[in-house]
């Protein structure tokens, strides 16, 4: 009940426009020319000091996405973006030399994490009630300001510092990995962020070492008219266990930006990352105007035996959700997980999903998927899962469900199911429901207001999702459920 | 992700268009101009589009323009005579002891010395060809309607091409009292294209069932394109089974158009075993409240055949119920395809949509790809799917031999069991006993054949 009462507490305190993170730091800012040309990339590319073969790669996808088109398969529509009217790159002025520690880091970019609710400095993180502790990575626009606690990560071997960094660093595991999950013409999305991507985590977790804490990236979008493109790649060598967290916000503006990210995970043999998500990104007014384009691209790669990977994702932000984790099960016995709450309220439309491409023997998935719609929203769940002709002893488990609340939002199901193997075992089932004037009075009865007991509803709806979630996340997870629902019922 | 392609034709939609030049002049009717004007406008629509291929999305695993390379020409009214029973079982012979009135189309066209339709109590049957310079109103005014075949390039094919079939209209309050079995059936050693257009309206609380089959010989490249539009008013009944029983090498195309008034109950159940490659494609409308149906379906495929059942329910109006249950059972390289969707309209409250499909998949190389799609914009529903796939339960099998039943013998009874539950609801007990001969004697007609 701790955390239904914090979430009424929640909704009550922000009134009509609830997004709490729509804020605007004032900070100096360094950006590349408006619009996309080899010269934006080169631009991109000299300014992280890129070895040449990352500029070629740069401009080989940036060639390929000439050629491509955008695709308009997906259940959203938007006026076309005008993708010459961005900019590619923007930096905090005060990064150009990089802080060599937390101490150098522009007060205004602390003070606009401590804003967030994201301690930076490791001594209060310490200090936390929780008592947990969490690295991170926070990346502003296009750059990665600071990472905490890298020392005491170094003491394990665990790598985790910017993307930037590692190419300097560790060019040889960056170069090894890089592209191999997410190739280059891919998709359209991921064709343009591997062309401009600015910044982005990079992890890499030694054989049999279980990373002593969660990591962490907070991705906060400032400057206008930028777009961001960051590019996420975590490794895990043999044998070793990594959890990784990722939040992100945008101030609230009028005009609609575009985020467009890459994520490649790669689990080696009997390795496991967990890749929780609480997505954000302002989604807009009540009446559509403004909001984040989320075109994300994110796949995991179980490459090698008794690997598992498992994507936990809340979306709650975004005036447009697009957006697929999947997992590549080519690893015999690797195993593949996706839990997901989509909630979408206002205009917002979300198309979300998964693929479970079953590649190797005896490989299991398992997608838990909500979908909750409200206002006049739309929210659907696409999701593939096939079994190759090799993938003997397949199984997938799959369940959907879906929750409507008001009658002018809607909610679909598109699930492609491709059994190309007799052992394969797949099981899909999918609901679509309303919150029952039962559960109502129910709650009614016993005192509790019509907006809290859908809180509440919502939130045993979501269960199974959210226990998936990294403790620190569940609770603020929660909060967002009841948040984003505010305004939706009576 | 429909994307146009340039206008090119291949081989086989370049001869479509080759024979419709040649043969418009023979279909019935022509010469009257309302109807040239509708297989005109229909072959000009697929000029535009050519044969569906996998960039469609409503065709991603059926490529027809792929399976479809050469076109054979229409079928030629001969009045040859023809075997009806054959040797063992088939969809024909299957239906001979059930007490039924029967319409015999021979190679698309209407064979009345094959058939007893006439003076059926309570309905009015046109055939197509036979009354075509005389067609009532009821008949015209459907064949017009050109809004079917909009981005439905094989129904357009079927209006550009029919030759023949029937109409039936049910009159108000009649309960009729055989089933209607309307039989297609080609024969000959020529590959050839037939195209047949049927049309059913049950009126104000009229009951009535029609079984249709086909059947065709094993080793003929036939391509058979049929359509049926059917209309149930309010209060009326219809039941409809349809067993799909062509040649091996044949290639099936069929579109099922029915729209629903308030209060009426449809129930459709499709058995496919035959031909290379087959498409069932329906769409279902509601134009009233409180409407129930059930489409269902049983495909059993083997060797190389392919078939795909399509399927689009939607919800326009409040309160009804649908349902849609499918089982396929997959041996030796065979691919079942099941795309189904249910779509809930703002205005369609109150909806209870249900879908299932599952399938068995007996032989390591055989394919299975479902897609049950859910589309709802109406809060106040209920809408579930569901879809499964896999092998024999090893514990079943075990179960049996057990008991001393033999391998094979165990398979076939729990490959009947499997797709028993769309069909134990067929509510004639001679149709139903009809349909589990031929799902039983499945298994050893592949035996025999193999």
């Amino acid at each position: 009940m701790v955390a239904v009462r914090e979430t009424v507490e929640q909704v009550k305190s922000i009134d009509v426009d609830q997004y709490k993170y729509g804020f605007v730091t004032d900070i100096e800012m360094e950006r590349a020319p408006k619009g996309l040309n080899e010269d934006v990339i080169r631009f991109i590319s000299a300014k992280k000091e890129e070895p040449e073969w990352m500029l070629e790669w740069r401009l080989d996808a940036y060639r390929r996405w000439l050629t491509m088109t955008e695709p308009s398969w997906a259940k959203v529509g938007y006026p076309p973006i005008d993708f010459q009217d961005l900019y590619y790159y923007a930096a905090p002025k005060s990064d150009k030399d990089g802080p060599k520690s937390l101490d150098e880091v522009d007060p205004e970019l602390l003070r606009t994490y401590e804003k967030l609710g994201i301690p930076l400095k490791e001594q209060e993180v310490l200090a936390g009630v929780q008592g947990a502790r969490i690295a991170v990575d926070a990346i502003f626009d296009s750059v990665s300001v600071v990472t905490t606690f890298k020392a005491e990560l170094a003491k394990e071997g665990v790598i985790f510092c910017s993307m930037s960094e590692a190419l300097k660093e560790h060019p040889d595991l960056v170069r090894k990995y890089l592209g191999t999950v997410v190739p280059i013409s891919d998709n359209y999305y991921s064709a343009l962020n591997t062309a401009v991507f600015s910044d982005g985590s990079f992890v890499y977790i030694p054989p049999g070492v279980r990373c002593p804490m969660e990591l962490s990236t907070y991705f906060r979008i400032n400057e206008a008219n930028t777009g961001q493109f960051e590019r996420t790649l975590i490794i895990a060598d043999k044998g070793s266990y990594v959890s990784y967290l990722e939040g992100c916000t945008a101030p609230m503006r009028d005009e609609n930006q575009l985020h467009a990210a890459v994520v490649e995970l790669v689990a080696l043999e009997d390795a496991e990352i967990k890749y929780s998500t609480v997505q954000n990104w302002y989604p807009g007014d009540a009446e559509g105007k403004g909001g984040i384009y989320n075109f994300v691209t994110k796949r995991g790669d179980c490459r090698e035996a008794n690997s598992k990977i498992s994507w936990t994702q809340v979306e709650t932000g975004s005036a447009i959700t697009w957006k697929y984790p999947s997992c590549i099960l080519r690893g015999d016995n690797s195993t593949g997980e996706f839990y997901s709450i989509a909630i979408s309220n206002g205009r917002q439309q979300v198309d979300s999903g998964t693929k479970m491409l079953h590649l190797g023997k005896n490989t299991t998935s398992r997608i838990i998927s909500k979908g909750i719609s409200a206002g006049k929203s739309s929210n659907t769940y696409r999701g593939q899962v096939s079994a190759h002709r090799k993938a003997s002893n397949a199984r997938n488990f799959t369940q959907c469900d879906s929750l409507l609340i008001g009658d002018k939002c809607s909610a679909h199901t598109i699930p492609y199911i491709e059994a190309k193997n007799s052992s394969a075992v797949f099981e899909h089932e999918a609901t679509t429901s309303k919150i029952s004037d039962d559960q109502m009075f129910y709650c009614q009865q016993r005192g509790i207001g019509d907006e809290e007991a859908v809180a509440l509803i919502v939130n045993g709806f979501c269960k199974e999702v959210l226990q998936q979630l990294p403790m620190e996340f569940a609770v603020e997870a929660q909060k967002l459920v009841g948040i984003s629902l505010e305004g939706s019922v009576g | 992700m429909n994307v146009q392609i340039s206008s090119t034709l291949t081989a086989a939609e370049k001869s479509l268009v080759d024979h419709f030049d040649k043969i418009s002049a023979d279909l019935p009717g022509s010469g009257q101009a309302w109807i040239d004007d509708v297989r005109t406008r229909a072959i000009q629509s697929f000029e535009n589009s050519g044969l569906p291929h996998r960039r469609l999305e409503s065709w991603k695993y059926t490529d027809l323009r792929g399976i479809l390379r050469e076109m054979p020409a229409p079928a030629q009214n001969s009045q040859a005579p023809v075997l009806l029973e054959q040797d063992g079982v088939d969809a024909h012979t299957a239906f001979s002891s059930v007490d039924r009135h029967l319409g015999v189309f021979v190679n698309g066209f209407y064979r009345p010395e094959l058939s007893s339709l006439e003076d059926i109590e309570g309905v009015e049957i046109i055939k197509l060809r036979e009354n075509f310079d005389d067609l009532p109103d009821w008949v015209q005014e459907k064949l017009c309607n050109s809004k079917v075949y909009e981005n439905n390039a094989i129904l357009a094919l079927n209006t550009a091409f029919a030759a023949d079939g029937a109409a039936l209209r049910i009159n108000r309050g009649s309960k009729i009292d055989k089933p209607i079995h309307l039989a297609f059936v080609v024969t000959g050693k020529e590959a050839c294209a037939i195209n047949t257009r049927n049309l059913i309206i049950v009126e104000e609380g009229a009951e009535a069932t029609v079984i249709e089959t086909y059947v065709g010989p094993p080793d003929v490249a036939y391509v058979v394109n049929t359509a049926l539009e059917l209309c149930v008013a309010e209060d009326a009944v219809f039941n409809r089974i349809k067993v799909q029983d062509e040649g091996h090498d044949a290639v099936h195309l069929a579109n099922l158009i029915v729209s629903l008034a308030g209060n009426s109950k449809c129930h459709d159940l499709t058995l496919s075993v035959g031909a290379r490659t087959s498409r069932n494609e329906g769409q279902v409308d509601f134009t009233g409240e409180n409407v129930e149906v059930t489409i269902s379906g049983a495909s059993m495929l083997r060797g190389k055949q392919q078939g795909d059942t399509t399927l689009c329910v939607t919800h326009g109006l409040p309160s009804s119920n649908s349902r849609q249950e499918f089982k396929t059972v997959l041996d030796d390289h065979a691919r079942g395809i099941f795309q189904g969707c249910v779509i809930v309209k703002p205005d369609a409250q109150h909806t209870d949509g249900r879908q299932m499909t599952q399938a068995l998949l007996l032989s390591p190389d055989a394919e299975m790809d479902a897609k049950p799609e859910l589309e709802i914009y109406a809060d106040d529903v209920e809408c579930a799917h569901g879809a499964t796939a896999g092998d024999l339960d090893e514990d079943y099998l075990f179960y049996l031999r057990a008991r001393g039943i033999p391998e094979d013998q165990a398979k076939a009874l729990l490959v009947a069991a499997f797709v028993a539950a769309p069909i134990e609801e067929v509510q004639d007990e001679g149709i139903r006993e009809a349909l589990f001969q031929l799902t039983n004697s499945w298994f050893d007609r592949r035996n025999s054949e193999a």
